[in-house]
């Protein structure tokens, strides 16, 4: 599905990627796990296709090449990013919002785009399992939305573009137990053999709910130990300073 | 029709106008309300420009809006036709400003009014023809004025002195549409609007497809307790026009909210300038522009809250944002508050920045290409202010508008 090979990133001077690599097969779930500042929420950004960083390497996307690729056509051959931070759009109302994304996606696939009444009828199916209320559907794209909305929210696009490859940046960041387990199964409900997930994460947490078929360590702009998801575990209680050491 | 006047008042004060006028001029880049004005080009590059005398005109009836509305269709600045639906027939009056003269000669000075701006006093000097509309009660249905322009008036100049009343406890929605047909035209509209007591008007303006001529739009206002007005302009492809309005929020509870949104781009420019007077306590006054520049164009927003000393418990606030999409475009933001009371609220905000990178990215991450997205945040940006408008038809017009030009 995803193979990053010798991918280095940088921003003017500063190195943040240095030779990384990782390979993702269909179907598996992927975590990366580090410090603060180790390059985590880079990679995730440099995947979706952000402007403003230099970038060398490849980045192979069922087995094409998408380095030169705009964010937008990357979403549309399947990555999807969940954002650590969901930005908050005034004016730009969220049913618009869902259904224009929707039909680009569908579009880029030769798939029928939906009109209206099928949209609707699918974002609340969807948005039920989510417990995301109507209203919130004819709200201005997060904002006002509390942090468990606006995660909800993301896993909400997750589930109607239905991605090849999803990248979860710190999805679990300021949820609290229970908004964490709905967005969960959210994600669970999404696993399949053809989706491959990519989770990036400071903690363990969860993970006890999505469970990872790999754990990286990821310090300092490289992967320093891969393993399975009982390394998840044991970060839980080393933490990352041995890792750090060693570099 | 006749639009010629003897009444002695009205004459005296056109004279004082064109004498005031003459000694000033008129305005010029060292005047420091007038400064980043693009009309002053114009007018002084067409200095000559012959006085329009109005006569029969031919409505054009293609720019009718197909909803169900009261009409008023002025051509070059004459009333030339009403069509009133209902009962709203016997909520209205309507004639020109010359019979309201005739009718009422006296206390006619609050008309000519502002005389140190020098385009008013040429107004007040010049201005033949315009209208009277008063209000007598709540109105079941929207009023449109068709404003027309023909070819009549190419490379002319034409005055209009309008007056609006708002009885006590009345309500009416006025939205104005222009259409104008001319070349390096300059026409001045003066409007004064008085809101009695307990009394509301809604004003909403498309100012749209008017590159080649000079348009000076000056509003006074003077609001009585609990009166309330509210007004919306929309510019889009505009050159050389400016929207000036004064408001006197002169007794308890009365109220002022202004909307403005812009989308200017090539070398098009449009200017707002907003004053407003708190005279009384209580009194509440709510201004928001948001305004899109592209390529080398270029927007002004002076915008002034002055709070008399008596004015307590004042609510002022005023946010004014823009997107500059190149370079080369201008924006230019004068917030100013003046004030001399000590229990009030007041706040004043101006930004101006580029598209917002952040939102580009989170939209094409969701496969949106980045013309669509751009479009989104756009029209997004400028719906903000028209979610404001309180009249849900014309809200929701506003937004069919926006989402038209935006693609």
């Amino acid at each position: 599905m995803l193979s990053i090979e010798k991918l280095n990133v940088s921003v003017g001077e500063k190195n943040i990627l240095k030779d990384f690599n990782l390979k993702i097969g269909k179907g598996e779930v992927h975590a990366i796990m580090g410090p603060n500042g180790s390059g985590k929420s880079t990679l995730s950004y440099v995947l979706a296709g952000k402007d403003g960083y230099e970038v060398d390497g490849k980045i192979m996307f069922k087995n094409e090449n998408i380095i030169e690729l705009e964010a937008d056509e990357r979403a549309q051959k399947g990555i999807f990013l969940a954002f650590q931070y969901p930005i908050e759009i005034p004016g730009v109302f969220m049913n618009n919002f869902l259904k224009t994304s929707l039909n680009a996606v569908k579009k880029a696939k030769g798939e029928k785009e939906v009109d209206l009444v099928e949209f609707l009828s699918l974002v609340k199916q969807h948005a039920k399992k989510l417990g995301i209320k109507d209203e919130q559907l004819s709200r201005a794209l997060n904002v006002g939305f509390s942090g468990g909305e606006k995660k909800r929210n993301e896993v909400l696009q997750m589930s109607l573009l239905e991605p090849d490859l999803a990248i979860l940046d710190e999805t679990d960041s300021g949820l609290d137990i229970d908004a964490l387990k709905v967005v969960a199964d959210g994600v669970n409900a999404l696993r399949s053999p053809n989706r491959s997930f990519l989770i990036i994460t400071h903690y363990q947490r969860l993970l006890d709910y999505i469970k990872p078929d790999f754990v990286h360590v990821m310090v300092n702009g490289t992967i320093v130990k891969t393993g399975c998801s009982k390394l998840a575990q044991e970060l839980d209680k080393i933490g990352y300073k041995e890792f750090q050491k060693a570099i | 029709m006749n639009t010629i006047t003897d009444i002695k008042e009205v004459s005296e004060l056109r004279a004082l106008s064109l004498n005031l006028f003459n000694k000033h001029g008129y305005p010029t880049r060292k005047d420091e309300d007038w400064k980043q004005s693009q009309l002053n080009y114009f007018l002084e590059n067409n200095k000559q420009l012959e006085i329009y005398k109005t006569n029969n005109e031919t409505i054009n009836e293609k720019v009718f809006e197909n909803f169900k509305h009261n009409k008023i269709i002025i051509v070059n600045g004459l009333v030339q036709k009403t069509d009133f639906i209902g009962k709203d027939k016997d909520k209205l009056i309507i004639t020109t400003i010359d019979e309201y003269y005739k009718k009422n000669n006296k206390n006619l000075s609050k008309l000519f009014s502002n005389k140190k701006n020098p385009l008013v006093a040429v107004n007040n000097a010049l201005a033949k023809v315009g209208f009277y509309l008063e209000i007598k009660d709540n109105l079941d249905l929207p009023i449109i004025i068709y404003h027309q322009y023909n070819s009549k008036i190419d490379q002319k100049q034409l005055h209009q002195k309008n007056y609006i009343l708002i009885n006590k406890n009345s309500k009416a929605s006025v939205y104005e549409k222009f259409t104008n047909e001319n070349k390096k035209t300059f026409i001045s509209i003066n409007t004064n609007i008085d809101v009695e007591q307990n009394s509301q008007i809604k004003n909403y303006i498309l100012n749209s497809n008017n590159t080649e001529n000079c348009i000076y739009r000056f509003k006074k206002l003077n609001i009585a307790a609990s009166g309330n007005y509210e007004s919306f302009i929309f510019s889009n492809i505009v050159k050389t026009i400016r929207d000036e309005v004064e408001i006197n929020l002169n007794e308890s509870l009365s109220e002022c909210y202004l909307y403005y949104t812009q989308f200017l781009k090539d070398n098009e420019d449009h200017e707002i300038k907003v004053k407003i007077n708190h005279l009384a306590e209580n009194t509440q006054s709510y201004q928001f522009s948001k305004s899109i520049i592209d390529d080398t164009a270029k927007g002004v927003y002076q915008g002034k809250i002055f709070v008399d000393q008596i004015a307590q418990k004042t609510n002022g606030y005023q946010l004014i944002k823009s997107v500059l999409l190149s370079d080369q475009c201008t924006f230019h933001s004068k917030p100013e508050l003046e004030i001399y009371a000590d229990d009030v609220k007041c706040s004043h905000g101006s930004s101006s920045t580029s598209l917002n990178k952040d939102e580009l990215f989170y939209l094409m991450a969701r496969g949106i290409t980045k013309i669509q997205a751009k479009k989104l945040i756009i029209q997004g940006f400028l719906s903000e202010v028209i979610d404001k408008i309180s009249d849900e038809y014309f809200k929701n017009y506003f937004l069919m508008k926006t989402e038209d030009i935006v693609s």
